[in-house]
C-alpha cells in the first residue's frame, strides 16, 4: 500500500471527473459507465506497490521465454 | 465518432516520429549488439517488415473502408473472436504506451533531470499528450505537420556537426560472419517497424485515400534512411564499443566539437527529440483510446481519453522496478510480440477477408 500515490491518483481522479461530467452530459449512459470503470480500474490499481506487482507485463515476458533465449544468445 | 479528416502528408508526418523518435536513442545499440559492424545493414532488413505491414493495413482498409481494425474483425472472424483480438490488441497499444512513457522518462531522469521524480516526468507528458488526442485527429495531424520538422532539422545539423569526428575505416570488416548476423540484429527495428499498423486507425480518416498507400511506403523508406544514416553515424563515431553504450546517438554527439563554440548541444538535440517522443506517445495514446471506444461501441472517444492517460502511468511503472527490466522488455518481449499482433495477426485477418470475400462471390454467380 502506498498511500501517497493513492492519494495523488484520487485528487486527479477527481479533476478528471470535475472536468469531463459537464461536458459528458448528454451522452449515452453507456459511456459513463465506461468513463467510470476505468476511473476506478485505475484507482484500486494505484493502491499496490506497482513496480514490484506481478503484472501483465510479466506474464508476457513469461509467455516469450523461449523467444527471450534465442535473443539472449 | 471522429469526423475529422487528415491529409495523407499529414498522416506519413505523423508515423515518422512515431518510429523514428525512440529507435534512434536506443536500439542502434541494441543492434550492434547482434551485427557488430553491419549495424547499418539491419534497418534495411528491419524495413522489410514495415513495408509488408504498411501493405496489409492498407488492403484490409480497402476491403473495409471507413472501419479501423477494432469493428472489421468482428466482421472476419466472427463476434466473438473478434472481441478477443481487439481486446488483446486494445491491451497491447496501453501497455506499449506505457513502455514507451517509461523509455522516454528513463532518458529524461537518467541524462538530464537526474532529481525529478519519473512520475512527475511521466505525468506532465500524458497531461499534454491527453489534451491533444481530446482535440481530435485534425489537431494532431497539423501538431504532427508542425513539430516534425522542428525534429528532424536538429538531427540533421547533429550529424553535419560531427562529420569532422568520422571515421571511415570503422565500417570494415563488412559481413565478416555472413549475413546473419545483421538478419538477426533486424529482429529488433523490425519490432519498430511493426507499428506502421497504426495507419490502419488513422487511414478511415483520410481525405485523400487512394495516396495512403503511398505516403505509408514513403513514410516508410524514409524511417529506415534515417536509421541507416544514424547507424552509420554511430558505427564511424564510436566503432566497436556502440554496443557498450546505453544511448549511443547521445554519447556520439558528446563528440561535437566546433570551433570552442558548438559543444554541449545534446542537450539541446536531446531537448527537441522530446517533440519527437510527444507525438509518438500522442499516435499509440490516440489508438489506444479510439480503440477502447469503438470495442465497448461507445458514442464517443473522448471520455475515455482521461481514464486510460491514467492506465498508461500505471502499466509505465507495473511490474517494471528498475530501467534494466524496461531494456530487457525492449529486446526480449517487444519485438516478437509486435510483430506478432501488428504484423503476423492482420496477416491471417487478411487471407481470411480475401477468401471469404471470393466464396461470397462464388456463391452469387452460381
Amino acid at each position: 500500500m502506498r498511500w501517497g500515490a493513492f492519494f495523488c491518483t484520487s485528487v486527479v481522479v477527481v479533476l478528471i471527473i470535475l472536468y469531463e461530467w459537464p461536458k459528458m452530459k448528454q451522452n449515452p449512459k453507456k459511456d459513463k459507465m465506461a468513463f467510470l470503470t476505468l476511473l476506478l480500474t485505475g484507482l484500486v490499481l494505484s493502491m499496490f506497490n506497482l513496480p514490484q506487482m506481478s503484472g501483465p507485463t510479466q506474464w508476457i515476458e513469461t509467455l516469450f521465454r523461449p523467444f527471450g533465449e534465442f535473443m539472449e544468445k | 465518432m471522429e469526423k475529422g479528416k487528415i491529409s495523407s502528408l499529414q498522416m506519413a508526418f505523423m508515423m515518422y516520429p512515431t518510429i523514428v523518435a525512440t529507435a534512434i536513442i536506443g536500439v542502434p545499440s541494441i543492434t550492434a549488439k547482434y551485427a557488430k559492424t553491419d549495424l547499418w545493414l539491419s534497418p534495411i532488413f528491419a524495413a522489410l517488415i514495415g513495408y509488408l505491414t504498411v501493405y496489409i493495413a492498407y488492403k484490409l482498409h480497402q476491403l473495409y473502408p471507413q472501419q479501423t481494425v477494432i469493428q472489421f474483425t468482428e466482421k472476419i472472424i466472427g463476434r466473438i473472436p473478434g472481441k478477443i483480438f481487439g481486446f488483446l490488441l486494445i491491451f497491447f497499444y496501453i501497455q506499449n504506451t506505457g513502455l514507451i512513457l517509461r523509455g522516454y522518462a528513463e532518458f529524461i531522469v537518467g541524462s538530464f533531470l537526474v532529481r525529478t521524480p519519473i512520475s512527475v516526468i511521466m505525468a506532465s507528458m500524458v497531461l499534454l499528450c491527453a489534451f491533444i488526442v481530446r482535440g481530435g485527429i485534425e489537431v494532431l495531424g497539423r501538431a504532427a505537420e508542425l513539430f516534425v520538422p522542428v525534429f528532424i532539422f536538429p538531427i540533421f545539423i547533429l550529424i553535419l556537426l560531427l562529420i569532422p569526428d568520422l571515421e571511415f575505416k570503422n565500417i570494415f570488416p563488412v559481413l565478416a560472419d555472413g549475413v546473419m548476423p545483421p538478419i538477426k540484429g533486424a529482429i529488433v527495428p523490425g519490432g519498430w517497424f511493426s507499428e506502421f499498423f497504426l495507419i490502419i486507425f488513422l487511414l478511415p480518416f483520410l481525405a485523400d485515400m487512394k495516396k495512403g498507400m503511398k505516403s505509408g511506403m514513403k513514410s516508410v523508406f524514409a524511417v529506415m534512411m534515417t536509421l541507416i544514416v544514424v547507424n552509420l553515424t554511430v558505427l564511424f563515431v564510436l566503432g566497436s564499443t556502440t554496443s557498450t553504450k546505453l544511448y549511443p546517438l547521445m554519447n556520439a554527439s558528446r563528440y561535437i566539437s566546433l570551433a570552442d563554440f558548438f559543444e554541449h548541444v545534446e542537450s539541446a538535440a536531446m531537448a527537441v527529440w522530446i517533440v519527437g517522443a510527444f507525438v509518438k506517445i500522442s499516435v499509440f495514446y490516440y489508438a489506444s483510446a479510439l480503440g477502447t471506444a469503438q470495442w465497448l461501441n461507445l458514442s464517443d472517444y473522448r471520455p475515455v481519453v482521461w481514464p486510460i492517460g491514467i492506465l498508461i502511468v500505471i502499466f509505465s511503472l507495473w511490474s517494471l522496478p528498475s530501467s534494466v527490466d524496461v531494456s530487457r522488455n525492449d529486446i526480449n518481449v517487444f519485438p516478437l510480440q509486435s510483430i506478432l499482433m501488428q504484423t503476423i495477426i492482420p496477416l491471417l485477418l487478411l487471407l481470411i477477408a480475401i477468401v471469404r470475400k471470393r466464396n461470397r462471390k462464388g456463391t452469387e454467380t452460381s
